[in-house]
Order: C-alpha cells, then sequence, then structure tokens
C-alpha cells in the first residue's frame, strides 16, 4: 500500500489535488490508520501555527510600542 | 541545507558562555514586560521592571560602574550553569522584582484587585503565567532559530503563507516555485520548529 506525505496530505485537506488524486486519497484514509493519523498531526501543526502567529503579533505590539511622555 | 551554526542565546546563556547585554536585553524585554503586565503594573512601572531584572542578572558587571539607562554595548555576563535552569532563575528574579514594585507602590497608594490581577504571593499564580509567557518567548526565539537554520527560500515560503496566510498560488507566483513546494517548505519548517523548541525548552 502506498502511504501519502505529510505535504500530500496537507494538498489534499486544501483541495489542491486534483479531483481523481483526491477521490483516491480519501478512498485510502478510509482504510489506512497510519496515514489518517498523519492527517491528524496537521491538525496539531495549525494548532502550533496560530500559536506563532499570536506570540509574534504580541511580541511586534511590544516592540512597537512608543515610550510614555513620562519616559520619554 | 542548514546555514547556521550558531549557538542560540538561550544555549549559550544556559551553556556558561559570555552574553552581551545589549542582545540579552533585546531578547528577554518582551517577556520581562509581559510578565509585568500580568502583575498589573503600569507602563512605566513595566519599564523599572525591565531595568531591575536587568540589574539583578548583570549585577556584578554594572551595578556602580553604568547609568541603567546606559548600557555600553560591550558589556557581558556569563550565567553559572550551577545555579539550576535559566527559566527559573529569570522566573524567580522577575517575581521578586515586580514584588518589589508593587510593594514600593502600596507604600504611597492603595491597590485595588483590577491593579493587580495575578497574586504575586501565590507561587502556583505566578508559575502558570510564567509558563505561558515562557512559551510565547520560546516560540519566537525558535522562529529567529529557524529563520537561520532553513534555505532563504524555505522560510520565505513558510513566512508568507503559514505565517502571513496568504494564498498559496500567490506565495508560489511570487517565489517562482510550484504550489506543491510551499507545502513541502511549510511541512520542513513545522518540523523544524517542533525540534528547535523541544531543544529550547529543555534548556
Amino acid at each position: 500500500m502506498k502511504h501519502y506525505t505529510k505535504e500530500e496530505l496537507d494538498l489534499y485537506r486544501h483541495g489542491k489535488l486534483s479531483v481523481l488524486s483526491r477521490i483516491s486519497c480519501a478512498a485510502h484514509l478510509k482504510e489506512c490508520q497510519e496515514c489518517a493519523e498523519l492527517l491528524e498531526e496537521l491538525k496539531e501543526d495549525d494548532q502550533l501555527l496560530e500559536h506563532l502567529r499570536s506570540s509574534i503579533q504580541i511580541y511586534k505590539d511590544l516592540t512597537e510600542i512608543k515610550p510614555t511622555a513620562s519616559t520619554v | 541545507m542548514a546555514f547556521t551554526t550558531r549557538k542560540s542565546l538561550l544555549a549559550r546563556v544556559r551553556g556558561g558562555d559570555e552574553v552581551s547585554w545589549s542582545e540579552f536585553y533585546a531578547a528577554y524585554k518582551p517577556l520581562i514586560l509581559l510578565c509585568g503586565g500580568d502583575c498589573g503594573l503600569t507602563a512605566d512601572e513595566k519599564e523599572e521592571l525591565v531595568q531591575q531584572v536587568m540589574c539583578e542578572i548583570f549585577r556584578k558587571d554594572i551595578v556602580g560602574k553604568y547609568d541603567p539607562d546606559n548600557i555600553p554595548e560591550g558589556v557581558t555576563f556569563v550565567y553559572d550553569p550551577g545555579k539550576g535552569r535559566f527559566r527559573h532563575f529569570l522566573r524567580k528574579i522577575i517575581r521578586n522584582q515586580a514584588l518589589k514594585i508593587v510593594r514600593k507602590r502600596k507604600d504611597t497608594s492603595s491597590l485595588n484587585d483590577e491593579n493587580n490581577p495575578i497574586e504575586l504571593g501565590s507561587e502556583d499564580a505566578w508559575n502558570a503565567v510564567w509558563d505561558e509567557e515562557w512559551y510565547k518567548h520560546l516560540l519566537n526565539m525558535a522562529l529567529v532559530e529557524l529563520k537561520e537554520r532553513v534555505q532563504p527560500e524555505t522560510y520565505a515560503a513558510f513566512e508568507m503563507y503559514a505565517l502571513h496566510e496568504r494564498n498559496a498560488e500567490e506565495v508560489a507566483k511570487f517565489l517562482n516555485i510550484s504550489v506543491s513546494n510551499i507545502y513541502t517548505a511549510k511541512s520542513r519548517c513545522i518540523s523544524t520548529l517542533r525540534e528547535i523548541i523541544k531543544t529550547l525548552d529543555e534548556r
């Protein structure tokens, strides 16, 4: 059985595969636990990215704060 | 191919290497400001907290020698790894200095709960806040290290697509690569990021 890579599964869930490839991938995922788990891992990646974006924004906002009059 | 071999700031601190005041200040100031905010400090007090924490860490190298607001670039400090994990050392210093500022304020004005959202006296509450702020700090540091570890084009694809959430096709066109390459870059960067975070967190 040919397994999918994480990149291929990411393309799949974002609808970037061709119609035939998508159908084939969906069928495979129903039978393959390994690939289904890999697909779940992508959700964890999404969470990490969410935390990353939020942390970057918080730090960006902090460094962009202008000094208050009393601290100049 | 990875580009960097430069040790991360945290690795150098933890390893007892010499670290410059300016680099340390730039990297840790946001973390201290965030902790100050969690303690309900005002903007001025948060700036004071940054100065106090830095003075405490660089104590033997700067106190009595330099104006804390005007530390020369070349000043360095060396962390003694025998003191344990640096993050725990820093956590304790920030809490102690925040407590000093709050106590000083209590001497001159009354405090209400809104001005003091976390009970600094409670170590558990403080540790929970610290863990959250440290994680944000860790993610920002990890990103800096990631940028040095991967090819510029890989990082650019990751930054534009995964961090700035731009459309994959637009990013691919802009970088003159395939959409599939964008997804490969994202996957590679996330995998490397997880490794970096794990390593940094162990320090």
